[in-house]
């Protein structure tokens, strides 16, 4: 069995658990956020890890996954999910193929420009979300208790501050990109120390590819 | 770059479509918001079901067509918004005049016994005739009645239930027309009033 259809098979495998345990991940609404709707699309991403997508297609395809995880991040969208059996499939469907394999087969050719761009919006997002969630008066989605709704808000601010953690030292330590008088770039270290890129010597800005 | 700029712009008309579909044109953004103006647009029939009032008389909604009538969804051990909800109720009845129509509905039968909504009825001063609190026997009348008018009610630790609570309005035809905020009753009271047109 090669590579690319076991990693089909794991991601196959992984949807049909998160589908088996529907009831149990839907009960409270901070597992249905924050483990269902995010399995689903690590899913279909695990499913076509290792794919590539076309240079010209990555930005289209991950704006395009970005669209279509916004609609499901709509409380009105979670609450169709419950009281409707189609908007439930369209949910099991979309998701991984949608938003996590489109995501997986763009995101390494992406630019560190719109990759860093991607989470500090992600951030910023989950932030406010958070707050929201944690401080509304009102229940945002009929079929979940206000304290759920809190739990969850307090998540959002949880992985938040967790994601904003694990980028400080990559932000703050990490090795430099550095124009020389030749115009050509360097990476250098903490010490200033001289270093190449992992893929050797760089021929151009374009393909020095920083990791975020 | 350039050779993506179409398909850029495609991506683009499609997703603020899926987000447009979604928010019923960038208006709501949860399914209450929705379903007030889905009524809001297009008057909703509702199921023909066997009521019980306070008093224990059976009735249907064909029963009070003919005006407009004044909805709302509560249990009677509820601490707080149906609370409020039929001390408004109370209120739009009360110096005299004869009021809106109004039947309160109780979506925990368990509980609300015909014995207990007379009681509750008569704290708040139901005459029985403008105003009746009442109860849907049979369970899955009440489940198709709480799925007509869009009513979730989900069971709560220590307090009961927590429900989604607004002031539902029937029109003359006895079609769901009007959804209100409960912070709001005035509008849809004048809506309801008998003396309106």
């Amino acid at each position: 069995m090669g590579l690319a259809t076991q990693r089909l098979m794991a991601g196959a495998f992984l949807w049909v658990a998160l589908w088996m345990s529907q009831e149990l991940l839907e009960g409270q609404m901070w597992s249905h956020a924050l483990v269902l709707l995010p399995g689903l699309a690590f899913a279909g991403g695990v499913a076509v890890s290792g794919v590539r997508a076309a240079q010209r297609f990555c930005g289209p395809l991950f704006l395009f996954a970005v669209f279509v995880s916004l609609f499901w991040m709509l409380p009105r969208s979670l609450d169709a999910s419950l009281s409707s059996g189609a908007m439930d499939i369209a949910k099991f469907a979309t998701l991984p193929v949608l938003v996590g394999a489109p995501i997986a087969a763009s995101w390494p050719r992406l630019r560190p420009v719109a990759r860093g761009f991607v989470v500090s919006n992600f951030l910023s997002m989950l932030l406010a979300l958070g707050w929201l969630y944690h401080a509304a008066p009102v229940r945002l989605c009929n079929y979940y208790l206000q304290s759920d709704q809190q739990s969850l808000g307090t998540g959002y601010l949880i992985i938040a501050l967790a994601v904003s953690l694990a980028c400080l030292p990559r932000l703050f330590l990490g090795p430099r990109v550095r124009a020389d008088r030749s115009g050509a770039r360097t990476r250098t270290g903490p010490a200033g120390s001289l270093k190449r890129g992992r893929s050797g010597p760089v021929a151009s800005p374009l393909h020095t590819r920083p990791r975020i | 770059m350039k050779r993506s700029l179409p398909l850029y712009g495609l991506v683009l008309f499609m997703g603020v479509a899926l987000l447009g579909w979604g928010t019923l044109g960038f208006r709501v953004v949860t399914s209450e918001g929705a379903r007030r103006l889905e009524v809001q647009a297009a008057p909703r029939e509702i199921p023909q079901v066997g009521l019980v009032d306070h008093e224990g008389r059976p009735f249907q909604w064909e029963d009070v067509r003919g005006e407009r009538v004044l909805v709302e969804f509560i249990f009677t051990t509820c601490p707080d918004v149906c609370q409020k909800m039929t001390s408004d109720f109370a209120r739009l009845g009360a110096a005299g005049e004869s009021g809106p129509r109004r039947v309160s509905v109780t979506f925990d039968p368990d509980n609300d016994t015909v014995a207990r909504l007379k009681a509750v009825a008569s704290t708040y001063g139901a005459d029985g005739e403008r105003w009746r609190f009442a109860r849907i026997e049979d369970r899955d009348e009440l489940a198709r009645t709480l799925d007509a008018f869009g009513i979730v009610a989900v069971q709560a630790p220590n307090i009961g239930f927590e429900h989604n609570a607004a002031i539902h309005g029937l029109d003359r035809e006895g079609r769901l027309a009007r959804i209100d905020d409960i912070a709001s009753i005035e509008s849809i009271a004048q809506w309801a009033s008998p003396h309106s047109d």
